[in-house]
């Protein structure tokens, strides 16, 4: 993936400005930076939910926004943060959905898809719910299985916007774990997270997210060791001393 | 039950119903008629002329048009559902059909008034105006006002304005013209002839199948607009042709049988209920089909339960209806969804 000088935002008003990055196949990276300080607003840009104001987003050679959406659709797969509430679908009908892309025009799935959704329940660990009604699973039974729907759409880049959200400790760290195998078998896993010691612990290379609009790549020793923490969020002296002992 | 185990059983339920209802509706009537001569009339072979006029000229008729129309209420309800992401939505209650309704009595009215006859077509057509305008006016207000009960308030407010509209339009039309309008605006299946029903048929068949063909796009939204997307269905098209599609089939039914209540609302609910799937591949043929077993039996109730005296058939789909849409809002409200 390659954004190139872009400039995104809502209605004309500018968020971001002339983001240049680029994703290797592969890697994981974690957007970080303050609360509305543009990480959704980039994450929407690269998954094409929001055209950039200007500039291009390229996937694999292509500009993304050109791409007819069921062939975007192969290739990305997102977890948003928006609330789902449908009805008489299982935990197992939602993974499946995920399959729609490669369905037929009656949304009717092949035995193939049903492997796939399997596999991808398996791998975030929802046998015990699997075929449960969707709208009576806990909050972090729901973002797991919607985690699960996008790995089952067999994408080459995970857009996923807080994917941690609602999941306890454990299941976080799972979920590490699981995206860990997913960037080991090619996926590029473009993330926003709140916690910075995950994101640290993941992450190939971590995308900051500065409020006045300005993104950039960096390693992760840059953002430890340069004070890059300490402006993107603002920090006092004292404060940043904090978070240095955690990670030194 | 297992899942396909099931849905294969609500079918075999249905289809054996639909044509239990035709059947009835065919045989019962003021006139006694046999079931043989009715078959006789039906293909062609020489009986009496009367019985045949009765047949194919007044039963026959109607018996296709409730159940067609029946069919096309419960899909524009489906789609309107889906559209509005809620399933207290539908082309009576969002006053949809009250607004076909009253293009339908101002062309009424005028073409009367200028000595033409108003051909079915043009009747849809009205229909059809009537039906995207109310519609368009949700659709603003939706974008404004995010309160799904508040829309409803609106959608309802708007069919009584239109039904106002359309009271004051009867009152000063002349008396000939009130005798047709009068039971026509409250919904009913008398007077169905060959030539409307075919264009029933026409209509509602091409509504259907152009409904199935947005089966996959359909399935994706029940994950809301976002997910949709990324699964690679274009929301806005899908929602232009939700809102044609809806506004086509409920424009229909009013053009040839006027407001009828509930069934677009009660209807889709059943079927998800009895199916416990909102998988739209599955749903939509059984909605469809459910929504003619339901009009074919409200209308063969509204002919037989005081006969000779006809009932208006939405007296009939109102009494059936509206308490299977009170259970699904207790029901709904006991998930604490509301």
């Amino acid at each position: 993936m390659n954004i190139k000088d872009v400039n995104a935002g809502y209605h004309g008003k500018t968020v971001l400005k002339s983001v240049n990055l680029e994703m290797k196949k592969g890697e994981i990276i974690s957007l970080i930076g303050p609360n509305g300080g543009g990480k959704s607003t980039l994450l929407k840009t690269i998954s094409g939910e929001l055209k950039p104001l200007v500039g291009t987003v390229y996937i694999g050679g292509d500009n993304l926004n050109q791409l007819p959406l069921r062939e975007l659709a192969k290739k990305m797969s997102i977890v948003g943060t928006q609330r789902i509430n449908p009805e008489h679908m299982s935990a197992f009908d939602i993974v499946l959905s995920g399959r729609l892309p490669y369905s037929d025009g009656f949304g009717l799935f092949k035995d193939a898809d049903e492997e796939a959704a399997k596999r991808a329940a398996d791998l975030m660990n929802l046998e015990a719910f699997l075929q449960t009604d969707f709208s009576s699973l806990s909050d972090g039974q729901k973002q797991r299985t919607l985690i699960a729907r996008a790995i089952c759409q067999e994408p080459e880049v995970l857009v996923m916007d807080e994917p941690t959200s609602y999941l306890d400790i454990r299941h976080r760290f799972e979920l590490m774990d699981v995206i860990k195998k997913l960037a080991d078998d090619g996926i590029t896993v473009i993330m926003s997270l709140h916690e910075l010691e995950l994101a640290l612990n993941v992450s190939d290379r971590l995308i900051l997210v500065r409020s006045d609009g300005k993104c950039t790549a960096e390693s992760k020793e840059a953002v430890l060791e340069e004070r890059l923490l300490q402006d993107l969020f603002g920090l006092t002296d004292e404060m940043f001393e904090k978070v240095r002992k955690q990670f030194f | 039950m297992k899942k396909d185990n099931r849905i294969l059983f609500v079918y075999l339920l249905l289809v054996v119903l639909a044509l239990a209802a035709a059947f009835l509706n065919l045989f019962t009537g003021n006139v006694h008629i046999t079931p043989r001569e009715v078959i006789e009339a039906i293909i062609g072979m020489a009986g009496d002329e009367k019985t045949k006029n009765i047949i194919m000229s007044i039963r026959l008729p109607r018996m296709i048009m409730a159940f067609v129309l029946g069919g096309g209420l419960a899909l524009s309800g489906f789609l309107l559902q889906t559209y509005f992401s809620n399933p207290i939505a539908g082309p009576y209650i969002l006053g949809i059909s009250s607004a076909a309704k009253m293009m339908v009595a101002l062309l009424l009215i005028f073409i009367t008034k200028m000595g033409l006859f108003a051909k079915g077509y043009t009747l849809v057509l009205a229909a059809f105006a009537g039906a995207l305008m109310a519609t368009g006016f949700i659709i603003m207000i939706s974008r404004h006002v995010k309160n799904m009960a508040a829309l409803l308030a609106a959608g309802i407010m708007i069919g009584y304005i239109c039904s106002a509209v359309t009271d004051f339009l009867i009152a000063f039309a002349d008396d000939s013209d009130i005798v047709n309008l009068h039971s026509w605006s409250q919904g009913s299946f008398s007077g169905a002839r060959m030539e409307g029903a075919l264009y029933c048929v026409g209509i509602t068949g091409i509504g259907l199948f152009f409904v199935l063909l947005l089966s996959r796009s359909l399935d994706a939204l029940r994950l809301g607009e976002g997910y949709a997307r990324s699964v690679g269905v274009n929301t806005k098209i899908c929602r232009i042709l939700i809102i044609l599609l809806s506004s086509l089939l409920s424009a229909c039914v009013t053009a040839f049988a006027g407001p009828i209540s509930f069934v677009g609302i009660a209807v889709p609910f059943l079927m998800r209920e009895m199916l416990k799937s909102s998988k739209p591949v599955v749903l939509i043929p059984a909605s469809f089909l459910a929504g003619a077993v339901f009009c074919s039996v409200s209308d063969l109730l509204a002919r037989m339960l005081f006969a000779p005296t006809e009932l208006n058939v939405s007296a009939v789909t109102s009494l059936f209806g509206a308490p299977i849409v009170i259970f699904m809002i207790i029901g709904r409200h006991k998930r604490s969804e509301y």
